[in-house]
């Protein structure tokens, strides 16, 4: 069950997809899918105190996602992308298929965390741009925290908060680098474990050869 | 494995290398460079034709002047013309074409090899393109997404058959054993052959195989399945099993079902000093103990190291030089202990493969 929301964090939700849609056509992407939308966003979310562990998370404040067996869902994201689409700020070009419209939204750069959720979304969308728009299903059902919640059946809302499995498991797998790689561990920075994480673990696990 | 486990720990410690250069590369931590790959990467899904290998280049000094965020539809109208006759492109950073040329190699090694230098020496970002994805190679290094750089190769390995085609392969190797280049090698060389027995008589010992050929024939057998077949063949090393014997050729398919083949030979052999006849093996040696050898195997392989067996092939090289047929026509010539009765549904004994030495040297 997810819990109601304010109409307070509607416009940071409505800014967050504006943003990304706009990140995505500018590395090419023609528009994007609505489930990636989700996706995306709860993925920037659930593993955005890996890398500001010293900030609050400010999309762990605005997103409530439950498990759905196409990914995580909130019905703040549905209903802002109904929103946008209908004033034209966004539009859709193909089924499900999301560009920009015609009109720029509003006040985007003054919402509140606006640039660093930009640097942010765009840090997630340039390591997932690297695999291709339809591998992010395969993260997001493979996530450590949406696996908890799958595997509990749980229907509350899905953690994206500081203390999530994901959060965990991403800081384990930096722990065994530098179990494994000493002091030249020191030398890999959070943006870089991220990479790698996705790199191979993702990819290992995408092959069925690790458990997280 | 876990990513706790010890074993993952043993993966990275495996890659440490790999690892600290992936995450020293300057240009690779670039957001221009991690944009770019994004936006061809955005491009390469869209083309319908993935299968199509091309290459784009860009010097790191061009690619840090890059202006990625307006670039990604020039990129892709650049790409869309130039493949229409190119399929290596450099770009600058205004995405102008500085040359395109189509280019190919005789080999993945030499492909890669070349494109590693290029991305060391010459200072580029490479971008390779075909059905894996895209590979790229920066500053000496790639990431390793493809193992084709040819496409021939790629042509040829998807010609490869499945394992479970591995008894038509072995039909077609009785073919290759006919080749001179192939049985001469298990056969006592013509120049050995008149120094022992004389100019008259060595014709009368031409089947005389060279020393130890159980080794020449494992070999052949396993080149030509691993040319053939669509897995990777191995020998010996890590199957020492509790017999302290270790299989000729062994392979597991995706599904992890094990085929293994003990090769043994019949006939005749020289001995260590390469002075006169050595060691002989009968159909007798066959059918009382190679049979029983695999069986062991099969055994041990089921019981002790929890394998799902397939298949445990006997293959028998038959050079001998007056024949009675097949070594092994039928499972009950053979003999062999109660206990492993259990196991004849998992062995087949291959006909014999017949090696003739028709025209020694």
């Amino acid at each position: 069950m997810q819990k109601p929301t304010s109409d307070d964090v509607r416009p940071n939700i409505r800014g967050d997809i504006v943003t990304l849609i706009d990140l995505a056509l500018s590395i090419g992407w023609e528009g994007v899918r609505e489930p990636s939308i989700s996706r995306i966003l709860y993925l920037a979310g659930v593993l955005y105190s890996f890398m500001y562990s010293d900030k609050r998370n400010p999309f762990s404040e605005h997103y409530h996602f439950s498990v759905e067996p196409t990914g995580p869902y909130s019905n703040d994201v549905k209903s802002s992308i109904t929103f946008l689409d209908s004033n034209e700020y966004i539009s859709r070009i193909k089924e499900n298929i999301y560009a920009l419209g015609t009109n720029p939204l509003p006040h985007i750069s003054t919402l509140p965390d606006h640039e660093i959720k930009k640097q942010w979304m765009k840090t997630i969308l340039y390591i997932l741009g690297t695999y291709g728009e339809g591998k992010i299903y395969e993260f997001v059902i493979r996530d450590p925290q949406y696996q908890d919640n799958m595997e509990r059946n749980l229907i509350s809302e899905i953690n994206i908060g500081p203390d999530n499995e994901s959060l965990r498991t991403l800081n384990q797998f930096k722990s065994s680098f530098e179990e494994s790689l000493g002091t030249k561990a020191k030398q890999i920075d959070a943006n870089k474990y991220l990479e790698l994480y996705f790199e191979y673990v993702f990819s290992k696990v995408l092959k069925g050869e690790i458990k997280l | 494995m876990s990513i706790h486990s010890p074993e993952f720990v043993k993966l990275i410690q495996a890659k440490t290398d790999e690892v600290m250069q992936r995450t020293a590369s300057g240009v690779r931590a670039t957001i221009t460079f991690k944009a770019l790959h994004a936006i061809l990467t955005s491009y390469q899904e869209r083309r319908p034709d993935k299968n199509n290998v091309y290459v784009l280049m860009i010097s790191n000094t061009n690619l840090s002047a890059l202006q990625i965020d307006t670039l990604s539809d020039e990129i892709a109208n650049m790409l869309d013309r130039a493949l229409h006759t190119c399929n290596h492109i450099e770009i600058d950073s205004k995405v102008s074409i500085i040359q395109a040329a189509s280019k190919s190699f005789s080999d993945s090694s030499k492909a890669r090899l070349t494109y590693t230098e290029m991305s060391r020496s010459d200072g580029m970002s490479i971008f390779f393109f075909n059905e894996d994805g895209i590979t790229t190679f920066v500053e000496g290094y790639d990431d390793g997404r493809t193992i084709f750089f040819e496409e021939a190769e790629r042509k040829a390995y998807r010609k490869k058959k499945d394992i479970s085609e591995i008894e038509d392969v072995i039909v077609d190797y009785r073919s290759k054993l006919k080749e001179q280049n192939t049985y001469r090698k298990f056969f006592v060389p013509k120049v050995t052959l008149i120094r022992l027995f004389g100019k008259k008589s060595y014709n009368a010992n031409k089947h005389l195989l060279i020393n130890s050929p159980e080794d020449a024939f494992r070999d052949d057998l396993l080149a030509f399945l691993s040319e053939k077949i669509r897995a990777t063949f191995n020998f010996g090393r890590e199957f020492l099993l509790e017999s302290e014997n270790r299989l000729d050729i062994w392979t597991e398919d995706e599904k992890g079902k094990f085929y293994f083949i003990e090769v043994k030979w019949i006939g005749e052999s020289i001995n260590k000093n390469d002075n006169e006849a050595g060691t002989s093996y009968s159909s007798n040696y066959i059918r009382k103990n190679a049979v029983r050898q695999v069986l062991g195997y099969i055994n041990e392989l089921i019981r002790d190291w929890k394998k799902t067996v397939k298949v445990g092939y006997l293959a028998v090289f038959d050079a001998r030089k007056v024949r009675d047929g097949d070594s092994l026509s039928d499972i009950s010539q053979a003999t062999f202990e109660y206990d492993l009765a259990p196991f004849r549904a998992y062995f087949h004994k291959i006909p014999d493969f017949i090696v003739d030495n028709i025209h020694p040297n």
